[in-house]
């Protein structure tokens, strides 16, 4: 009798056990962390928060870090949910959670780079699917320069590695001064055809204006294909570019959260280039260069400048 | 106290280290999305800018902010080529290249892409009441004709002012004002999505007891003169009080679109007076409520877009208070020897409905061609006429009323309008030719047909040529016209001016080109080139019984330039100018036009630091301002008015709290008053506010 009561009392306990646990716990849920940006900036974030709350199968929950949390907060937080898994947008909340030394799976979005050991997706564009935007809108381009910093080994492979399978030839400029950009960029705008593209990749030779408006205006005159990793360039003439879907790569973070979960120890796979982007492209270039807005068929074209 | 200062500066120290960390996070989001500009079009806050080949200018809301607007004469009086000046109610006058006229219909005024013609005037409504910014997003006008695209009235400019959207808005915020004038404002603004459904909705109320400049003298001094009366108020001021309360709401999911809104006007003040008198106690109210539903569709096959639009307005014009039009003691003629006691009273009210259905379509499967045609229905009525007053003749007696009481007049011949509708289809079409690699023609018809005054066709061409990286060049030609309002149709019973059936539409034809060059990244330059013909003029003219009746008399050239700059000096510093000159001859009279500036200057310098300070300087000159042919006073002088704005941001900008002064020179600024036979009323113009200086505070929840 008594044994049988002492069981029925386990029992009870068994099934009323997740009642005592801290009220708020994540079960197979994930912890969003993300800095306190300024409008527009918060946009983003809010975007890619809601691009992973859509995709994630289990809880998720947010946590804005403030400019003057402490520490504290964030580990009462981790504590107060105990997630399966943490998300980090941006450096700086990145930053926090690496310093907490955490067991709990880390997967990184909104960073470039990073040294630490965690799961992620870089804000770089994946050269493959800026390439083939490129191959798509000017099929007649034969040969993509490059002039780059010296980091950019990675992109440079897997740009290198794409053309070679479509037929198509890169040719590569390393420089380590923006003087040394400028001859390289006046080189190859003597040199280039029609069927040449240059492809303003980013890097520090980039902010010079100057080297901009030569290569933008020298371009113009060639009709030379010019298209760049970033956005403004667009604006300024650059036929085309790309930049971040937000929430579909919030959907890709999620997807890579959802991983980790499954896993239940950090896989620590490195940052993935980013694949999830949207195009833009200017109008009046394109239509200089005879491409006519209705030629780029089966493209997306997100924005038009 | 050593201690003291230490602590302090520790907590700086430490403070700066995240607030450093988080600022390389935006710096890092913006590497990858370009400027802020661009993130907030990539993240949908804000909506590309329309490139539409015609003479254009847009201010955002930021700007808005930038130069502490208020309303929107405000931001519409830096554009260059317009000049916002005043009737005798103080409701604006858009004043386009030398196009000038006191009731201001040759301007189409638009909320999100929907007409707010009145059809009593053909302009905003008597009781305008102005209209506040914070529920703006921006404000695209075209200087030049647009009839071809938008119909009717898209005469000298057009003015459309889009509303911000769901993402714009996001989350929850409030904001007070209280300055000059014991001008009170509020806001409160909530917007953002759920399930896919985005909602917006702004509401602002405004009271103020208005601007109290004085005039010298008025249409009851010049009667006093003539009769031996004395009961004229002048000196004395002007009467601009008022109350308004607005209310814009937006609810998007997928393609779908549905816009509301309200502009109610109560308690507002008569200006110098319905009759250039000055009215101290009279008071206009306006109720409008607008609702429009699009369905928009880029991609409704891979070649065809459609785009379909039905919306309503409803507005009145209603007397709060009684409309004294001469003041207690005028004997309203010179021949009349009895004074009325309370005054001469006429309270006419208007009430109108419109109804819009209009579905525009885009085909891209030519190759070198963008094609967009449209078809359209408009129904628009004057449903209520209703008049009291206390002179004329009595409908009931047959007999002249005196003084009182006051006399209902509705739907008699003696009320001043009848009840009237007017029924409006179009169709357009458009063709944008991509003829050459750097050449695109743009060529558009649209056709009308009114049930009132008949058919007519608007066509407008557009050859836009991108002469280098960094200059395009605009040819453009465009023809327009102005339907006849119902006040110019039909006014009645009025002892000066008469309504005329037979008016034919005013028309105008357009020659502009245009050049936008861009020397560096930073440094924008515009230069237009104008000429117009400004032809069958709706204008009152005298008969011989004494009353003046509207006929297509007026006719008017005109032709100047505007030059603009644009520089973004360094990343704290931008500086925006604009010039133009126009000279616009009245071909009736050979003389000069009237009352338009022939030159305006204004440059506006904003600096935005490190630390959320931001500050706004503008100065506006207002120059040339021609009289009528046969107005005897001299040339209006011209003006310049500073306003500073001064603005900043704490808690990252969830709080914000700004100066706004305007006219700090105390500048003794004039719009010019109407002319009048044998003298003009108000002899010495119209005065605007001096100084103002305003506070205002800024909470996002």
């Amino acid at each position: 009798m008594i044994y049988q009561r002492t069981y029925s009392l386990l029992v009870a306990l068994l099934l009323l056990g997740p009642i005592f646990l801290p009220c708020n716990a994540l079960s197979s849920g994930l912890l969003i962390i993300y800095p306190s940006v300024k409008a527009p900036y918060n946009k983003i974030y809010k975007d890619i928060i809601k691009g992973i709350d859509k995709n994630y199968e289990g809880i998720t929950k947010q946590l804005e870090l403030m400019p003057d949390n402490s520490d504290q907060v964030l580990t009462e937080r981790i504590e107060q949910y105990q997630p399966e898994v943490l998300v980090t947008l941006g450096r700086h909340s990145l930053k926090k959670v690496c310093d907490l030394k955490s067991p709990i799976p880390i997967v990184a979005g909104a960073i470039t780079k990073t040294d630490e050991a965690i799961s992620g997706i870089s804000m770089i564009p994946d050269p493959e699917i800026i390439l083939s935007h490129l191959l798509t809108i000017a099929p007649f381009v034969t040969r993509v320069y490059i002039v780059a910093d010296t980091d950019r080994h990675i992109q440079l492979e897997r740009a290198d590695t794409y053309l070679k399978q479509q037929g198509k030839i890169l040719q590569t400029e390393v420089v380590t001064s923006i003087q040394q950009a400028a001859d390289k960029y006046l080189k190859i705008i003597n040199s280039a055809s029609v069927n040449d593209a240059i492809w303003l990749m980013r890097g520090a030779s980039l902010n010079d204006p100057s080297i901009l408006m030569l290569v933008l205006e020298a371009a113009w005159k060639k009709k030379i294909v010019v298209f760049s990793s970033n956005p403004t360039h667009v604006k300024r003439g650059a036929l085309f570019s790309v930049y971040p879907d937000n929430e579909k790569m919030g959907g890709a973070l999620a997807e890579i959260a959802q991983q980790e979960n499954q896993s239940h120890t950090a896989r620590n796979t490195g940052l993935v280039p980013l694949r999830n982007l949207h195009l833009v492209v200017n109008k009046r270039t394109s239509k200089h260069l005879g491409i006519t807005p209705n030629n780029i068929s089966g493209l997306n074209i997100h924005r038009l400048l | 106290m050593f201690f003291k200062q230490y602590s302090s500066l520790l907590l700086t120290v430490s403070l700066l280290q995240p607030l450093m960390a988080i600022g390389q996070d935006e710096d890092e989001l913006a590497s990858f999305f370009g400027d802020e500009e661009f993130i907030s079009i990539a993240t949908g806050i804000a909506q590309p800018l329309s490139k539409a080949p015609a003479v254009a200018s847009v201010i955002t809301a930021k700007e808005i902010m930038q130069i502490g607007a208020m309303d929107i004469d405000d931001i519409l009086e830096t554009v260059p080529g317009l000049h916002v000046s005043r009737n005798i109610g103080y409701a604006p006058i858009y004043s386009f290249r030398g196009i000038h006229t006191t009731t201001n219909p040759q301007v189409l005024m638009l909320i999100n892409g929907i007409p707010l013609t009145n059809l009593f005037h053909g302009d905003r409504n008597l009781a305008w009441g102005g209209m506040p910014v914070e529920a703006i997003s921006r404000i695209e006008i075209i200087r030049g004709p647009g009839s071809a695209i938008y119909g009717a009235d898209a005469f000298a400019g057009v003015i459309n002012i889009m509303t911000k959207t769901s993402p714009e808005v996001s989350g929850t915020s409030v904001g007070l004002r209280y300055g000059a004038s014991n001008s009170k404002n509020f806001w409160l603004q909530t917007g953002g999505s759920v399930d896919g459904l985005g909602y917006m909705a702004i509401i602002e109320g405004r009271k103020t007891d208005g601007s109290s400049e004085k005039i010298a003298s008025d249409s009851q001094s010049i009667l006093d003169l003539l009769s031996s009366a004395n009961a004229s108020l002048a000196p004395g001021s002007i009467n601009l009080e008022g109350e308004a309360l607005d209310i814009r709401a937006e609810l998007t999911y997928d393609k779908i679109t549905f816009h509301a809104g309200s502009q109610i006007r109560k308690n507002s003040g008569l200006g110098a007076g319905i009759a250039q008198a000055l009215d101290p106690s009279g008071q206009v109210a306006s109720k409008r409520y607008n609702a429009d539903l699009n369905y928009d569709n880029y991609n409704f096959t891979q070649n065809i877009g459609i785009k379909a639009t039905v919306s309503y307005l409803q507005t009145s014009q209603e007397v709060d208070d009684d409309f004294i039009l001469l003041p207690p003691g005028s004997t309203g003629s010179p021949f009349n020897p009895f004074p009325y006691p309370d005054g001469i009273i006429g309270n006419p009210e208007v009430y109108e409905r419109h109804y819009r259905g209009d579905f525009i379509s885009t085909f891209r499967g030519i190759d070198r061609h963008e094609l967009m045609a449209g078809v359209g229905y408009y129904f628009g009525e004057i449903y209520k006429v209703k008049e009291e007053k206390n002179f004329g003749i009595d409908p009931a007696t047959g007999l002249p009323i005196f003084g009182s009481p006051l006399v209902d007049v509705s739907d008699t011949p003696y009320a001043f309008l009848n009840e009237n509708e007017r029924e409006n289809s179009h169709i357009f079409i458009q063709d944008v030719w991509h003829l050459a690699d750097d050449w695109e023609l743009t060529s558009g018809l649209r056709f009308d047909h009114y049930s009132d005054f008949g058919d007519t066709a608007n066509p407008r061409i557009a050859l836009v040529w991108s002469a280098r990286h960094n200059l395009t060049v605009k040819a453009l030609y465009g023809e327009a016209f102005r339907a006849p309002s119902f006040a110019e149709t039909g006014e009645q019973a009025n002892p000066a001016f008469l309504g005329n059936p037979n008016l034919e539409p005013e028309t105008l034809k357009s020659y502009e080109l245009a050049f936008n060059y861009k020397p560096t990244y930073d440094l924008t330059l515009d230069l237009n080139l104008f000429q117009y013909y400004w032809k069958d003029i709706i204008q009152f003219t005298p008969d011989i019984g004494g009353t003046r009746t509207a006929q297509n008399a007026g006719e008017q050239e005109g032709h100047g330039i505007e030059l603009e700059a644009s520089w973004q000096v360094n990343d704290y510093l931008s500086v925006l100018s604009n010039y133009s000159w126009q000279k616009s001859e009245d071909e009736q009279n050979n003389a000069d036009a009237a009352n338009a500036p022939e030159q305006q200057f204004y440059i506006r310098a904003n600096t935005s630091l490190p630390g959320g300070w931001n500050m706004t300087l503008q100065a506006n000159r207002v120059m040339g301002r021609n009289r009528a042919f046969d107005d005897p006073r001299q040339d209006i002088d011209d003006y310049t008015t500073v306003d500073f704005t001064l603005r900043k941001s704490f808690l990252t900008d969830q709080l914000e709290l700004s100066l706004i002064t305007k006219n700090i020179f105390n500048d003794d600024a004039r719009e010019p008053s109407p002319n009048g036979q044998p003298v003009p009323a108000i002899t010495n113009d119209l005065p605007l506010a001096r100084r103002r200086i305003y506070g205002e505070i800024r909470y996002r929840l």
